[in-house]
Parts: C-alpha cells; sequence; structure tokens
C-alpha cells in the first residue's frame, strides 16, 4: 500500500469483485486485488477474447 | 561415520548392516539442527518419530529382513504431504490447527515401506502459490548458495533441504514450476513427472487441471533411483535422442550466463534451436487457469477467513475467483490445442531443451528481476520458461548446469508422457560430457 489516493478505477474493480463474489474486501487488498485482476485480463487478451463484464 | 554418497549405496549399506539406519538419520538430524537456522527450510523436524522408524529398520536388517531398496535414507516433505498424525497445512495459517491426518499421502507411504525415513517438512509459500518460498507464517527460506538470495518456490524448502545437504531427497508438488523454479536456483535435479504418474491421494490440491508431485535429488543416479521406488518402473533407456533448444519465448529475457552453456550443448547434441508455436499464449492460459481453478478452491474461505490467508495469496486468489467462467473455458479449450501441438514437435524431436528459469537467485531484498527494460515480481513471474511446459502436462526433468563458483542456473529437459526413461538418458549424456552436474554450496553451520 501506498499514501497515494486510490484511483476510481481500482475502486470500481474492487467492488465488483467484492460483490461476484460475496466477499468483504480488506482496506489492504483494494490495491492488490484490482492490480491482480487487472493483470488476469492482460493474460486473458492473449490467448482469450476477454469481455469486460466481471463474474 | 562416513555416510556414502549416493542413495543406493546409502541403502545399500544399511541392508547389508555395515552402517546403522539410526546413524544416518541421527546425523540427518543433526545437519537439519545446526544448518537449517541460516537458510529455514524445515518447518517441522520430526526427530523422534524419524528416530523410531529407523530403529525399527534397524531390527529388520537385524533379522535378515531386507527392509527396501530405501533402507534408512533420511527425506523430507514439501508441507502440502500428508503425514499421520500432524495436520497438511499447505503452509497456511488457515490450516494450521486443522485435525491431525490419520494416514501417510500415499507417496509417502510407499516410500516408507521401501525402507525410507521421514525426517522433516519443508516450506513453502502458502497453498503452492508462488515462486520464491516466501512465507507469512514460516518466513522465508534462504538459499543455500547465497543466503541473501531466494530458494524459489513454492517448493523452496524441500530444494534447499537438499542442496545444502540436510536430507538426500525431498519431494515438492509442481503445478506450474514450484519443482522446476526452486530445483534451478537451488542447482539440483527436479522432476516434474508426466501429468498424472503419481498419485496425489493425501497431496494438499492447489489446481487440480496441473498439479503434479515429484522428487528434489543431487544427482542423477539419485533421481533415477527414487523415481523406480515410486513408480515401481525399471524403465531404462541408453538411447540418445535428437534434441532440440527451445529459442523464442524461451529467450525472453535470458540471462547472458546461460549461452556459453546452451552453445555448448548445441556443439555437443547436434540440437537446432526451434520455436515452440504459441509458448506465450500457452503461459497465459495457465497463468489464468491456476488463478480461477486455485480461487474457486478457497472460495469459501475467502468468504468467511480472507484475514488468515497470506496476504499475497489471497490478492491472487480473490481475482481470479471473480475471473468470468469465459476466461476459464478459453484456457481448457486452448490447453488441448497447444498441447496437440507440442506432441507433434516432440514426434520429430524426442527431446527439447529449455531454460528453466530466466535468471538465478534473485535477491531477497529487491525481489524483483528485469524483463524486457522493466522489473517484474520474483514471486509471480519466476515461472515464465515452466508454466507453457507443464500446462501441456509432459514429463520435465530440471538440470543443474556444472557452474562451480557461480549461482545455479538450470534448463529444463522436456519429453512426451510417459517417456521419463528417455530424459534421464539425455541427461546422462549431458552429465558424462561435463554439462550439467551438483556442485555442493557453502553452508553455515556445514
Amino acid at each position: 500500500m501506498t499514501d497515494e489516493p486510490i484511483s476510481a478505477e481500482t475502486q470500481r474493480i474492487a467492488q465488483q469483485v467484492s460483490s461476484v463474489l460475496g466477499v468483504a474486501l480488506p482496506p489492504e487488498s483494494v490495491e492488490g486485488v484490482a492490480a491482480n485482476y487487472r493483470l488476469l485480463l492482460k493474460h486473458w487478451a492473449i490467448f482469450g477474447a476477454p469481455t469486460k463484464d466481471l463474474g | 561415520m562416513t555416510v556414502p554418497i549416493t542413495i543406493a549405496a546409502m541403502a545399500k549399506a544399511v541392508r547389508s548392516g555395515t552402517l546403522p539406519a539410526s546413524a544416518m538419520v541421527q546425523e540427518s538430524v543433526s545437519n537439519i539442527e545446526t544448518r537449517n537456522p541460516a537458510i529455514n527450510a524445515v518447518t517441522r523436524l520430526l526427530a523422534a518419530s524419524a528416530r523410531d522408524d529407523a530403529a525399527t529398520v534397524d531390527a529388520l536388517v537385524a533379522k535378515g529382513i531386507d527392509p527396501g531398496p530405501l533402507a534408512g535414507v533420511p527425506f523430507a516433505v514439501k508441507d502440502l504431504f500428508a503425514i499421520q498424525g500432524l495436520p497438511n497445512t499447505a503452509g497456511s495459517r488457515l490450516h494450521h490447527d486443522t485435525l491431525p491426518e490419520t494416514a501417510d499421502a500415499e507417496v509417502v507411504r510407499r516410500l516408507k515401506a521401501a525402507g525410507a525415513v521421514l525426517v522433516a517438512s519443508c516450506n513453502m509459500d502458502a497453498l503452492a502459490y508462488g515462486f520464491v518460498t516466501d512465507n507469512a507464517l514460516h518466513g522465508i527460506t534462504r538459499n543455500p548458495y547465497d543466503t541473501t538470495r531466494f530458494a524459489g518456490g513454492s517448493s523452496g524448502g524441500s530444494a534447499a533441504a537438499v542442496a545444502a545437504g540436510l536430507v538426500p531427497f525431498a519431494l515438492g508438488s509442481d503445478t506450474n514450476g514450484s519443482i522446476r523454479v526452486p530445483a534451478s536456483l537451488c542447482g539440483l535435479y527436479g522432476l516434474r513427472p508426466t501429468y498424472g504418474s503419481l498419485p496425489l491421494a493425501g497431496v494438499f490440491p492447489f489446481v487440480e487441471s496441473l498439479d503434479t508431485i515429484g522428487p528434489f535429488t543431487r544427482s542423477l543416479t539419485d533421481m533415477e533411483w527414487v523415481w523406480q521406488v515410486l513408480t515401481g518402473s525399471s524403465d531404462q533407456s541408453n538411447s540418445t535422442p535428437q534434441a532440440a533448444i527451445l529459442g523464442g519465448w524461451f529467450a525472453r529475457g535470458l540471462d547472458p550466463a546461460f549461452a556459453p552453456h546452451l552453445e555448448r550443448l548445441a556443439a555437443l547434441t547436434g540440437a537446432p534451436t526451434i520455436t515452440l508455436p504459441d509458448a506465450e499464449k500457452a503461459r497465459s492460459a495457465a497463468f489464468v487457469m491456476t488463478a480461477v481453478e486455485g480461487g474457486r478452491l478457497h472460495l469459501s474461505d475467502l468468504r468467511t477467513r480472507s484475514s488468515q490467508f497470506d496476504p499475497a495469496v489471497r490478492d491472487r486468489l480473490l481475482a481470479g475467483a471473480a475471473l468470468p467462467q469465459q476466461a476459464y473455458r478459453e484456457a481448457v479449450a486452448f490447453q488441448q490445442q497447444f498441447r496437440e501441438g507440442l506432441l507433434q514437435l516432440l514426434q520429430r524431436h524426442p527431446i527439447l531443451v529449455a531454460p528453466a528459469t530466466p535468471v538465478p537467485a534473485p535477491r531477497i531484498d529487491d525481489p524483483n528481476f528485469m524483463l524486457d527494460g522493466e522489473k517484474v515480481s520474483a514471486r509471480v513471474q519466476l515461472g515464465l520458461y515452466t508454466q507453457p511446459i507443464s500446462f501441456a502436462g509432459v514429463p520435465v526433468l530440471s538440470v543443474p548446469l556444472l557452474r562451480p563458483g557461480a549461482l545455479p542456473l538450470g534448463l529444463q529437459l522436456i519429453a512426451a508422457p510417459g517417456q521419463e526413461a528417455l530424459l534421464f538418458a539425455f541427461a546422462r549424456h549431458l552429465e558424462a560430457a561435463g554439462l550439467i552436474g551438483y556442485s555442493a554450496p557453502e553452508v553455515e553451520g556445514a
């Protein structure tokens, strides 16, 4: 975690992950989950055809 | 007491009554007590049960009963193999206080039935998700060749224990490279066998579509010996098959230290450099498949006990569990296509050779390495070259390049399913030519 404010995009991804899974994300996980989700989308795009929707 | 060098010679000495198993096991226990603090490879030292088991082996020998081909040989397992009487933790706080196992994992049972003595269980990345062995509960396993560096992961504790001479062999698991990466960084032989060839009963799962288990050893002879015990197979091959070196994806970000070794290998074997089509896609599909299956496996705990997860692992699992089902379906479909392509390539070149890791062991105080001019996370990216291969389910033997005095680097030798004997034959050829082999580290406390 850094002292930088969390971007709206990061908040949006984290909220959607939380909603899809029914999990309350720990605050310290918000950036990590969003970063990992973006990385997975990047990998998906390499071999497949990603959709923008979660879950 | 002088302990013989090879596992076969150790067992022979015990079987003949010239070396008590109790003495050999005690030496392993003592080595763990003195050397482990510097590397943090072992999480549970099983001294009492190991002494009992060694005494049982000695009693059999005294009665004229053969204890088996691993008589009295000490070994260790990664913290995700069931050990009767202990919880199977998978290196996670989540499972630290679960009920003790009622039976050993099937492969542990097989090794014990052959006379081997379990002396320790070893550190890992929590839930096997990572390539460095940095564990929130047990700490970081340090590389015996340089304790300021990682041992690799996720089976890093098992690898470091063997490399440092604590045990002659150890078991790990390999889903995406968790045997081959630490074998490369710790200068060992590590076998990821054909998918499905060894039973996973009693092994904590991670990604069932990719999970395998296998041994780490310091020599090829030891590897073949342990493999024969694990499988009951005595298949041998004396052929020197046509090999090819994988370039393309497997040259991306490659440390220049590999170059002279690969040139020597090409000169020795006549191996051309070829490209494995779609390796990058395979790596990405394996990455996605792992995150999705792993995330779903742990979803119930993520919902109810997320604070007990290792934070770095939890975030990856949460992201994977939330990925749309379509991503997983596409990964599975691509897996079949990629596997067919790789098998066709193996018909033309029965052995494929690729680096096991792009770089030697990264520093613990800078847990990254450079890839395409950018710093990338060692925990996430050290499996760059291993993930495409395991995605196809083929057997891979990681072998240590002979580089005395330098940080270890490993190669992957790849064959068609069921062709482990061919891998051993090719490795013998490289070993005889002085290209590969184990060079002992200088270990604190040794």
